[in-house]
């Protein structure tokens, strides 16, 4: 993003032509990726010539005239966000996410909407109403989810960056799958005003870059208090170029024992991450066991919490104020009824139907505070463990991209992807994936790194410094 | 734990979804499976533990309730499913 700066800033190219190059790129690709709902040509030229006005005048950011996607679960006014839903195929919304007003505001260009798994329910992009998206390292593979068309815009050239939001694994697995960066910032990091709600508990949103700087430098744009969204932090934002690289003397790095043990893991990811961690220590990371005892009771936990938030956060679409409404229904019965039957897929339905069961008479203390009590071990696990350590280090996904069409009917094989992930989510911690060399295959394979809350620039900096290290590798 | 039939229609009334009888039988078998696999969660000993509601140790975060942001007319009927002369349009349903 740098380089494209200096570029826009020189004069070499101009932020109409940037742009223009990348729908280009959308156009000549996009009907085999299927990366986009949406694409806002002439919006984003309309953009672009005010970027190239924000330039001339010497005002530029480092992210003026850049070209980005949005996940569809994002708010733009007056342009259509489905959140991969058919109840919501025709709602255009009256107002835009703060995020994406934060980078609307500096000249950023918006190229359009990504697909995602409905309401971000998914870890493949199969469960979007409107088809799958493709792996760009391999078509007939899945490029993860829920945020897959953001990873695939990235991973493809088809966007510079691309946001996504992150309820288990969301922007994590799919930069992992994609080989590209994924930052999933601490809760109340940025402000989720205008995103379409799973699990307000614990989604946040995040950059999907090619590089851990650009993640730093959108990261840095978003963040920050709004009065919009009450549970954003006071906590100041780190500055992309505050962040150190080559350098993690006095860092410690732990390795959750737990993950690198767990059934199902493969050996093409497990080696892969390992010589990764190997190759930190030469820039003066220690690297330090940890144990997280409650790691195999995240995904259960995780699959209470989220379904009964859901399920609150889907009660909204009625199939009157917004979104698709059913036309043959005689009574206000009906109109709930029909519309949210032929309206939701059948993973939003399931999630529903679960989150009323673990929320209903009978069950609520069983099920939903159990889980809200495991929450705090699991939360505990982290803390005890940040005492000792800077971060944590584990592969972002048990696998590499699988094919498509081998787990989406089998729902708790999709729940088990988030099996790495998700527990970042529950205890509010940072989070990010960065592609590692993958020793045993050619496929993209993911490193998370893991730090406590509001603690981004130093996961951001031990990302930094494989990257580096990752860089020369390849040259040499 | 064994999902009656009785309980998923109830729940299925609760949150407003029909299905019909082919479709209630795969989400029995499917919720049935997700159920048993958080099931383990009833193991784990939390009787001293607090539950946790939310992470932010935010509390009582407010803004002064000024009008800072337009939202126009137009804009609000273009999100609805219909309308009709500047009006949000329902069926008659009531």
């Amino acid at each position: 993003m740098r380089v494209l700066h200096e570029k826009l800033t020189k004069g070499e190219i101009s932020a109409r032509e940037l742009t223009q190059k990348y729908l280009d790129a959308i156009n000549m690709q996009d009907s085999d990726l299927h990366a986009f709902l949406y694409v806002n040509v002439e919006g984003a030229l309309e953009q672009a010539e005010k970027a190239d006005a924000i330039i001339k005048r010497g005002e530029a950011t480092l992210i003026t005239g850049i070209p980005f996607a949005v996940k569809d679960n994002f708010c733009v006014q007056g342009m259509p966000t489905t959140a991969g839903s058919q109840i919501l195929e025709n709602y255009i919304p009256p107002y835009t996410a703060t995020a994406v007003q934060r980078l609307l505001d500096q000249g950023a260009v918006l190229l359009g909407k990504t697909n995602m798994d409905e309401f971000a329910m998914g870890a493949s992009t199969e469960q979007s109403a409107f088809g799958p998206t493709k792996n760009v390292h391999d078509t007939t593979r899945v490029p993860g989810g829920s945020s897959g068309g953001s990873a695939t815009a990235v991973a493809a050239g088809e966007s510079v960056f691309a946001l996504g939001t992150d309820t288990g694994g969301s922007i994590r697995q799919p930069a992992g799958f994609s080989g590209v960066v994924g930052l999933k910032v601490s809760y109340g990091r940025v402000s989720r005003y205008g995103v379409i709600a799973l699990a307000s508990s614990v989604d946040v949103i995040g950059p999907i870059t090619n590089t851990v700087d650009d993640a730093a430098i959108v990261f840095e744009a978003m963040a920050g208090r709004d009065p919009y969204d009450s549970t954003t932090s006071p906590h100041p934002v780190p500055k992309a170029s505050s962040i150190q690289t080559m350098n993690l003397k006095g860092i410690t790095v732990g390795i959750p024992q737990e993950y690198f043990e767990t059934e199902g893991i493969e050996e093409a990811v497990k080696v892969s991450v390992e010589a990764a961690i190997e190759a930190l220590k030469n820039f003066g990371a220690r690297i330090q066991s940890v144990r997280l005892p409650h790691t195999a009771y995240a995904i259960p936990t995780y699959y209470i919490i989220i379904p009964s938030e859901a399920s609150s956060n889907l009660a909204r679409y009625d199939g009157i104020r917004f979104g698709y409404s059913a036309k043959a229904a005689r009574d206000i019965s009906e109109v709930y009824n029909m519309s949210r039957s032929q309206g939701f897929g059948v993973e939003p339905r399931r999630r529903v139907l679960l989150g009323t069961f673990v929320l209903s008479e009978g069950y609520h203390d069983a099920y939903y505070k159990q889980a809200q009590k495991v929450r705090t071990l699991i939360r505990m696990d982290f803390e005890k463990a940040f005492r000792k350590v800077d971060a944590l280090i584990t592969p972002t996904s048990p696998n590499v991209a699988f094919p498509l069409h081998t787990k989406d009917q089998d729902p708790l094989a999709m729940y088990l992807q988030d099996v790495f992930t998700a527990p970042a989510n529950l205890a509010g911690i940072c989070a990010l994936s960065i592609p590692v060399k993958n020793l045993k295959g050619t496929l993209p394979v993911g490193m998370q790194i893991m730090g406590p809350a509001y603690a981004e620039e130093k996961i951001l900096r031990i990302a930094s410094t494989y990257e580096c290290v990752r860089a020369k590798y390849r040259k040499g | 734990m064994k999902l009656e039939k009785q309980l998923i229609q109830h729940l299925a009334q609760l949150s407003r979804i029909t299905m019909d009888a082919y479709e209630q039988e795969l989400i029995t078998k499917d919720l049935s499976r997700i159920i048993a696999h958080v099931d383990t969660l009833r193991s784990v000993k939390t009787q001293t533990v607090e539950p946790t509601h939310q992470v932010t140790n935010l509390s009582n975060i407010t803004r002064d309730d000024l009008v800072t942001e337009k939202h126009e007319r137009d804009h609000i009927l273009k999100s609805v499913p219909s309308q009709e002369g500047g009006y949000i349009k329902i069926q008659k349903v009531l």
